[in-house]
């Protein structure tokens, strides 16, 4: 087989891949959207970004943006979505040693939980209560995730033109449950009388 | 208040003693590292001892501050109860999402070993979040833990 032939089949089943990747997490994502009013054209392009098309999900909690479970003293809490959590251990690099550090992350039984989960984070969280109500009311995505920057989801400036960018390439936003205003049209406008 | 924490149990200091202290003042790492079975838990901490807390930041010298200022952390207040730290802060970015996890790991870390490997604890009051970092020296673990406040 050729290189170039190599490549295009290579690219075709990572096409494949992201198109199924894409049509499961719709479904969540629409669902998160009915219930906490976030843009699922957001939910799923979040979901690409921080799970890298579905391949990380911290295993079989099926968490597919990083939530965090509580813990203070020995009691954990994992909120009303997901249904329980595990300790996630990382390698790091402390005064000269090998550590470990230790985080609790939410476990869902389903990608649909995951989703709206993280949803409810959004909605309950301060920093985006102005946007998610812009949103609302304008069934604007793109200045939805301007508005994620903002208020501070991601340092990375570039963050909110990462999320628009791919929302246009799959067409994210018609799954989107809210939609824009429909615009004026000429019918609507009273003519105006010649004098 | 120049690095080491309020409370602290001192003997009379002699002239050189207090000649040493005072050169060590400010200095980058001001406050060694308790042994992990002597770390005071923040719940047990918060019922016992008693506070000593401090506003006036800009002129407080820890080496925390400039590991705040490198992640342009706001420190608005800082309580310290049996040499257990509550830093309030205000942080520029959300400190629970996915995409800010590593920085806000790096932060902890940084801090850590800025208060010398004390245990500590982040409260953000707009996130209402408290972040309690501990350090188990015999496991060699640092376990960052959050709850809502």
């Amino acid at each position: 087989m050729s290189r170039h032939r190599k490549h295009a089949l290579h690219h075709a089943n990572h096409s494949a891949a992201n198109a199924q990747f894409i049509a499961q997490a719709s479904t969540a994502a629409v669902q998160s959207e009915i219930a906490t009013g976030t843009p699922a054209a957001i939910t799923i392009a979040q979901a690409i970004l921080e799970s890298g098309w579905g391949k990380h999900h911290i295993g079989s909690a099926n968490n597919y943006f990083g939530v965090k479970a509580q813990r203070k003293g020995d009691a954990v809490t994992w909120g009303s979505v997901a249904t329980g959590y595990v300790d996630v251990d990382t390698r790091e690099h402390f005064k000269g040693k090998d550590v470990v550090v230790s985080q609790p992350f939410r476990s869902y039984t389903t990608m649909a939980d995951s989703f709206t989960d993280h949803g409810q984070f959004l909605a309950d969280n301060g920093r985006y209560r102005q946007y998610l109500k812009d949103y609302a009311a304008n069934g604007d995505a793109r200045a939805f995730a301007r508005g994620l920057q903002k208020a501070g989801y991601a340092t990375d400036p570039h963050y909110a033109e990462l999320l628009i960018g791919i929302i246009d390439k799959y067409k994210l936003d018609q799954y989107d449950v809210t939609r824009p205003p429909a615009a004026a049209t000429p019918a609507a406008v009273p003519a105006r009388r010649l004098p | 208040m120049t690095g080491r924490w309020p409370g602290r149990a001192a003997g009379p200091l002699s002239a050189v003693a207090l000649l040493a202290l005072l050169m060590f003042a400010g200095c980058s790492r001001a406050v060694e590292a308790p042994p992990a079975a002597s770390v005071p838990l923040p719940a047990a901490v918060a019922a016992s001892a008693p506070a000593t807390v401090i506003t006036d930041i800009a002129t407080w010298k820890h080496p925390t501050k400039a590991v705040f200022d490198k992640y342009k952390v706001t420190l608005k207040a800082v309580t310290v109860r049996d040499k257990y730290a509550t830093f309030q802060v205000e942080f520029p970015f959300d400190p629970q999402t996915q995409p800010n996890a590593a920085r806000l790991q790096a932060l902890c870390l940084d801090l850590l070993k800025a208060n010398g490997s004390w245990n500590y604890a982040l409260v953000s009051a707009q996130d209402h979040l408290e972040i309690d970092v501990s350090w188990d020296k015999a496991a060699r673990k640092i376990s960052i833990d959050n709850h809502p406040v």
